[in-house]
């Protein structure tokens, strides 16, 4: 009984921390694409949600509410178009 | 069986989460922190001056005295360097950035000096601290700092590359906008633009806030490094032959 508690206090504790490191991975790429946007000047308080379309391709969805596309062109330059 | 099962999965599961650890674990700053205080960031220098007036004000100050002075005031000056330093710790800090690179040039040049100038004033050290004629020649002393900035872009190029305060796709897009920056010089040489370069000034000094607002809070050393070379890659940008060298 007490092997199977530990057993389960474990996996609760390896989820909690799997978990905590793939919101912490989403934080930098909000981050991340929140400093792509304001660099274009656009308006972008902080990313709420971001959507992987593809690689190099997101969409970002800012906490007022601002919806972008960021995706890297085939020049290889950064873009940023609002939804 | 059911046992093994269930103690398998979370051990799998720590061992993964280690796994994606690692790399966030790896950020260690650069050591250079203390020697490279921008003139801009008044922040930094005023947290690295108190450090830096403990262990520098004997050591570089004596050599400057050294090549300044070299007949007959070397003694002189070697002791009356250490209240003239703590004086100038303002200036020393503004004198940093150019040593902040140069950090290692000034202790082979206090290796070099240094026992030269201890063999042949320690004598007259002792005789001349009683003296007061050396308080004139401090201020000369302390226009010799001005250096000229020493600059590394290959570094710094490679220190932005591999910061982690800035994501790939911040950098993808600084690059960029260093890209038309670039191309915005090539066109003004080339004269095939018209661009003033009070324009391209206002571009360049626009662009560089914008990488110091990014890394002043990831990387700050990086961040202070970039600042203290604002000038010296300005010089770089506005000289057709230094630009046409890139």
């Amino acid at each position: 009984m007490v092997c199977r508690k530990v057993i389960l206090a474990l996996t609760a504790v390896a989820l909690a921390s799997h978990v905590g490191l793939t919101l912490a991975a989403d934080d930098s790429m909000g981050k991340d694409l929140g400093a792509t946007i304001a660099l274009q000047g656009m308006p972008c308080d902080k990313v709420v949600d971001a959507k992987r379309n593809a690689d190099s391709d997101y969409t970002a969805t800012c906490k007022d509410g601002n919806r972008y596309h960021v995706f890297i062109d085939p020049k290889g330059r950064v873009v940023v178009q609002r939804l | 069986m059911r046992y093994q099962v269930t103690a398998g999965l979370p051990a799998l599961l720590v061992l993964f989460g280690c796994v994606h650890m690692q790399p966030d674990s790896s950020a260690p700053a650069p050591t250079q922190s203390g020697a490279q205080q921008g003139p801009n960031n008044v922040q930094d220098t005023q947290k690295a001056s108190p450090d830096k007036t403990e262990p520098h004000p004997a050591q570089p100050q004596a050599p400057a005295t050294a090549q300044s002075n070299p007949s007959a005031t070397q003694g002189k000056d070697a002791t009356k360097a250490p209240p003239r330093a703590t004086g100038t710790s303002s200036a020393g800090a503004t004198a940093e950035p150019s040593s902040g690179a140069s950090s290692k040039p000034s202790s082979p040049r206090n290796s070099s000096t240094a026992p030269g100038t201890s063999s042949a004033a320690t004598g007259k050290t002792n005789n001349a601290t009683t003296t007061t004629q050396p308080p004139v020649k401090t201020p000369a002393t302390t226009s010799v700092p001005p250096a000229a900035p020493s600059l590394d872009l290959a570094a710094l190029e490679a220190r932005l590359k591999d910061t982690r305060a800035i994501g790939v796709f911040t950098k993808l897009s600084l690059k960029n906008q260093v890209d038309d920056l670039l191309s915005q010089f090539r066109a003004l040489y080339s004269k095939k633009a018209a661009i003033p370069l009070s324009d391209l000034r206002q571009r360049y000094d626009l662009l560089l806030i914008k990488v110091l607002s990014l890394l002043q809070d990831g990387d700050p050393d990086l961040a202070a490094a970039i600042s203290s070379s604002r000038e010296a890659i300005w010089g770089v940008l506005a000289d057709p032959e230094k630009f046409a060298k890139l």
